[in-house]
């Protein structure tokens, strides 16, 4: 091996690009850019604003957090929602003055103060759902008229009440502790905010409203066409918003306890820059509190910062804008290309040399010959899907097909079929258990059991997560064939945790150790996993030994034999290494040795492609799919090979003609049966020199009485 | 500034480092005509179509034969290397052998063979055409391969071609043009001007053989142009060796990749255009060419094709015929019309297919 093969192939084992494609499927990484914008933030402000950090400050701070807070979860409710509330100023200057002129002029109760406050809150919320919920107006235009309605009726009526507002003062402790108080050293209206925040985190991320409103937001006709009543939920968000929006005015005067003429004017410009910023999309859908609390701290921060400072106001809010400005930008790039970025960043080829082929030259025992040319034909033309096949104590076949069915065949000529049973998933891998319950394997669904009578049952979907895994592995992509160990375990191999089933092709381009092998046990209902980092594990067989189970690699073209009992347990031996094809289901053999099927062929300029990730990663982006070097999977080939490995003869469709993909063959009392799961029919091949009786159950479990 | 745009390109997929491709349209719609054709003749490498007084000239491989008009074959002789290309003017006909260079049969230069300085110029003719009895056109593909290495050639982004005038009676040899991508056709129009087709820059130029200028006429095929035959209506027929394919023009780009598989991988197992495919399981396959129920759907992405075009008198595509990616008649390099039928040699199909009445002009 060269110096330079040698460091691509360092290079892509101590660097796991995959890596970077798992962390940008996560949720969280919305949030990392407004975050890493706070810190950096913190940062420069904390060291050239003096007493940033004081306690002073950050209990300021954190009274105001709670203030402008309540507004900006308001507004996230809505933007969620996919609206907009630009009415949020004046609906919070109105509320002060309800509860100015109440505590104060008024000398109410804390309750009947803050009964009030939201009643109105309420009322303001009603009237801008009302508008845009049920008479379908559009949020921009109708809240910003509603801004100027109730900011006239504040004007208006301010003046007249300013005087008796400003010469008295609340009689209601608890309103006082609201304003002034602390709990642990902590702003009273902190805390309450804290509380208020966290319910509206449990509301939106885990309750059936939350839900609702992230429908509605993301996608309003898919919202409207599940059942989901879409008005009253827009309603509803301008309700609670206006609600939030009251009550941070009734704390806000239980601080001040005063109001000027200009109170909340640009309140909407702070509350929208610190949405957008935290990340909550302006097109809705998108959206949290977390992100929302972000946002605040930001605006706060800034805008605190730069009073400290002694920069005049009307710069203030120029600054605020621009960064509106640029954080709307940021949120248009990001959500238009942040799925682009993952695409290309996804799929992450590795260095795969692979060792030279067995030799296919004539002569040899896996000399290409046209053997499957002349093969019988079983429902051509009808089915669709069919990855394997197996046969009942009735010899009646059974095999899957694409639409999520188990088809049974009647004996003895195999023209006539029915459904057996309905899954939904791709049937891929098929056996049979000691009590004669059909074990399969579901592409995206897991490991499922149909008992003799047709009931289906789901075995197992889950094993243990792995330790270093970015993204949660636990749930089964592809589970690919199974079989059944003599304790009756089921050990079935998983071929990708990284790619669906339509995806396969780009777990090939990766050629990188996705797959894993796992167990599952019916007594005691637990799955874990036996192997992992498999490339593509596909086929797997339990020996005739009783101790070892064979596995086939497909993107390695290797196969493997992992003792699960006995001296070497645990141990995993090479047994075909150098495959010309890929190898998919092996499946025994009557005379003690095993068929394996080749679904297709290595050709040399993708052998040659593997040793170089760097060109695959770039064909991967650059080239349509259609276009993509592939394994050729029009070449199939089913080659049977003894217990040391030997392989003893081949059975080829060269031109691939009848069957052009071999996903799996399956011997049946001197007759083999041919599967491709993208073929149109299935083939049977009789075999010349077997015993005529021999019968894949009787040689797991014995014959039955 | 150019040199960073250029990294920019290639980071990013733009301008030189596109590997976009034009696409089948308009007069270039497919169709399967050329795959529905009848067989005129059953023929291994079928190639060099021309029409003589006295039948069809044909080459295959190293043997020239001869068609009647209801398909029967004549084998007029065997040559020591493979026929390159054909001509045939006044009872004369200009047979070019793979690295061996020109050979006159019949005629006034009867047994005329190239020597010396022309044999070794001219090394791998690609076309052959008269300009009048005493003088040649010759497309010389590669200064650096034969003609039958075409495909190492484009691999290896050549533009070593070159086209020449060989005068019979002095054996005298003039350059017209050189620097060229694989001329592989050239056709006469009647004045000063001839049309070149430059393959592996896809596209038909036109030279001046009096003044030597050179101007597309035309550009941006999505196919590798070949022969050029003339038509009925003053226009030609333009054959091609294969069309285009997005993953060839990304490994064009590559560098390390393409002088690897041409350095590693045997020639037939090539990530290139050929002139057939399906005739190895080591051969490459792309996505869409994966068969679905057992059907290769024909607008697969594909390495070889089948495709001659009806151009006018200035070059303008008017129709086309096809063969496609689920297709045997590929590699369709040369036609020639008889009467009012067309005839299309097929290299990958191994055989010669007729177009009844496609040059009457009453096509509807």
């Amino acid at each position: 091996m060269s110096m330079a093969e040698s460091l691509v192939r360092w290079r892509y084992r101590l660097l796991p690009d995959h890596v970077v494609g798992e962390i940008l499927t996560k949720k969280w990484i919305d949030s990392v850019i407004p975050f890493t914008a706070l810190v950096i933030l913190c940062a420069i402000f904390g060291s050239i604003v003096p007493g940033f950090f004081d306690v002073t400050t950050l209990t300021n701070l954190s009274g105001q957090t709670a203030e402008l807070g309540l507004v900006v979860l308001g507004m996230t409710i809505v933007m969620v929602s996919g609206g907009i509330d630009l009415s949020v100023g004046s609906t919070f200057a109105l509320a002060v003055l309800v509860t100015l002129y109440g505590m104060n002029v008024g000398q109410w109760s804390f309750g009947t103060g803050l009964l009030a406050c939201l009643g109105l809150g309420v009322v303001c919320g009603a009237i801008n759902g009302f508008l845009v919920g049920f008479l379908r107006m559009r949020a921009f235009l109708t809240t910003l008229v509603t801004l100027i309605i109730y900011r006239s009726t504040f004007d208006i009526v301010f003046p007249q009440v300013s005087t008796p507002i400003v010469t008295s003062g609340p009689d209601s402790p608890t309103y006082d502790f609201l304003g002034f108080g602390t709990i642990w050293g902590v702003p009273t209206s902190f805390v309450v905010f804290a509380v208020i925040a966290l319910l509206i985190h449990l509301v939106l991320s885990r309750a059936r409203y939350g839900w609702r409103l992230f429908a509605v937001g993301g996608a309003r006709r898919s919202a409207y066409n599940a059942g989901i009543n879409v008005r009253f939920t827009l309603f509803s968000a301008y309700v609670l918003c206006s609600v939030l929006v009251a009550l941070s005015g009734f704390f806000f005067s239980a601080r001040i306890g005063s109001a000027a003429s200009d109170i909340g004017t640009g309140l909407e410009l702070q509350v929208l820059t610190a949405t957008v910023l935290g990340g909550i999309s302006l097109g809705g859908g998108r959206g949290s509190v977390a992100k929302a609390l972000m946002g605040t701290l930001f605006v706060l921060v800034l805008s605190n910062s730069l009073l400290a400072l002694a920069v005049p106001g009307p710069v203030n809010y120029l600054i605020l804008g621009l960064v509106l400005l640029l954080s709307v930008f940021l949120d248009v790039r990001w959500v238009k290309n942040r799925h682009k970025i993952l695409r290309s960043v996804y799929i992450s080829p590795t260095f795969a040399k692979m060792p030279q082929a067995i030799s296919t030259a004539p002569g040899a025992p896996m000399a290409v010959n046209d053997r499957l040319k002349d093969v019988g034909v079983i429902g051509l033309g009808f089915l669709d899907g069919a990855e394997d096949v197996i046969f009942d104590r009735q010899d009646r076949l059974y095999t899957g097909s694409r639409q999520g069915d188990i088809l049974r065949f009647k004996p003895p000529h195999y023209t006539e079929s029915e459904v057996f049973a309905h899954i939904g998933g791709s049937p891929l891998g098929m056996a049979f258990d000691r009590d004669d319950n059909l074990v399969i394997c579901v592409a995206g669904m897991g490991l499922y059991q149909v008992s003799p009578e047709g009931a289906v049952k789901l075995l197992t979907a889950e094993t243990n997560r792995s330790l270093t895994s970015v993204v949660d592995d636990s749930t089964m992509k592809l589970a690919d064939d199974c079989d059944i160990l003599p304790d009756g375990r089921i050990v079935f191999s998983e071929a990708t945790v990284r790619f669906e089933m339509h995806d396969w092709y780009a777990d090939a381009l990766e050629s990188r150790g996705n797959g894993r092998i796992i167990v599952h046990d019916p007594r005691s209902g637990s799955t874990r996993t036996l192997l992992s980092n498999l490339v593509f594990p596909n086929g797997i067989c339990t020996a005739f030994d009783g101790q070892s189970v064979l596995f086939a690699e497909s993107w390695a073209c290797r196969i493997s034999r992992y003792y699960f009992d006995g001296p070497k347990k645990g141990r995993v031996e090479r047994v075909i290494e150098g495959l010309p094809g890929y190898p998919d289901n092996i499946n025994r053999a009557s005379d003690g040795t095993y068929w394996l099927a080749l679904m297709g062929m290595r050709t040399p300029a993708l052998d040659l492609s593997l040793e170089m990730p760097g060109f695959r990663r770039r064909m991967a982006r650059r080239v349509s799919e259609d276009a993509w070097l592939m394994p050729n999977l029009n070449t199939g080939c089913v080659l049977r090979f003894d217990e040391k490995g030997q392989i003893l003869e081949s059975l080829w469709d060269q031109a691939g003609e009848k069957h052009p993909m071999i996903t799996s063959m399956r011997e049946h009392k001197g007759v083999l049966y041919l599967c491709g799961i993208f073929n149109n029919r299935m083939g049977t091949l009789p075999l010349k020199g077997v015993d005529p009786n021999w019968f894949s159950s009787d040689s797991y479990w014995g014959k039955k009485a | 500034m150019s040199a960073l745009g250029q990294l920019f390109d290639r980071f990013l997929g733009r301008g030189d480092w596109a590997v976009t491709v034009p696409t089948l349209d308009g007069p270039l719609l497919p169709n399967q005509e050329l795959e529905d054709a009848e067989t005129f003749a059953g023929l291994a490498e079928a190639d060099n179509l021309v029409r003589t007084e006295k039948g069809i000239l044909a080459s295959s491989a190293n043997r020239l034969t001869r068609f009647g008009a209801g398909g029967q074959a004549e084998t007029l002789q065997e040559f020591p290397g493979e026929i390159t290309a054909l001509a045939h003017a006044r009872g004369m006909t200009a047979v070019a052998i793979d690295g061996k260079g020109l050979v006159i049969r019949g005629g006034l230069y009867d047994g005329r063979e190239a020597t010396g300085d022309e044999a070794r110029r001219l090394s791998c003719i690609t076309a052959l055409t008269f300009l009048d009895s005493n003088t040649l056109l010759v497309a010389n593909g590669s200064a650096s391969l034969p003609a039958s290495a075409w495909r190492r050639d484009l691999m290896q982004k050549n533009a070593s071609g070159s086209v020449w005038r060989l005068d019979l009676k002095s054996g005298r040899l003039d350059l017209v043009r050189d620097g060229l991508a694989w001329p592989a056709g050239i056709a006469t129009t009647g004045s000063n001007r001839v049309y070149v087709t430059e393959a592996w820059r896809h596209r038909v130029l036109a030279v001046d053989l009096v003044t030597r200028a050179t101007a597309p006429a035309l550009e941006h095929l999505p196919a590798y142009p070949a022969r050029i035959a003339p038509a009925f209506n003053a226009g030609y027929w333009l054959t091609f060796y294969s069309v285009r394919n997005q993953l060839v023009e990304f490994i064009l780009r590559e560098e390390t990749f393409r002088k690897r598989m041409l350095a590693e991988v045997p020639e037939a197992y090539w990530m290139a255009p050929s002139l057939s495919s399906w005739r190895d399981y080591r051969e490459p396959m792309q996505g869409s060419q994966l068969k679905q129920m057992n059907v290769l759907k024909p607008y697969a992405v594909t390495r070889s094709y089948g495709l001659v075009v009806h151009c006018d008198q200035n070059m303008k595509p008017l129709s086309s015929f096809h063969s496609r990616a689920d297709g045997t008649v590929h590699g369709t390099l040369s036609a020639c019309e008889t009467g009012d039928d067309l005839l299309v040699a097929s290299r990958g199909g191994s055989r010669i297919v007729r177009l009844p009445k496609v040059a009457s002009g009453k096509r509807g």
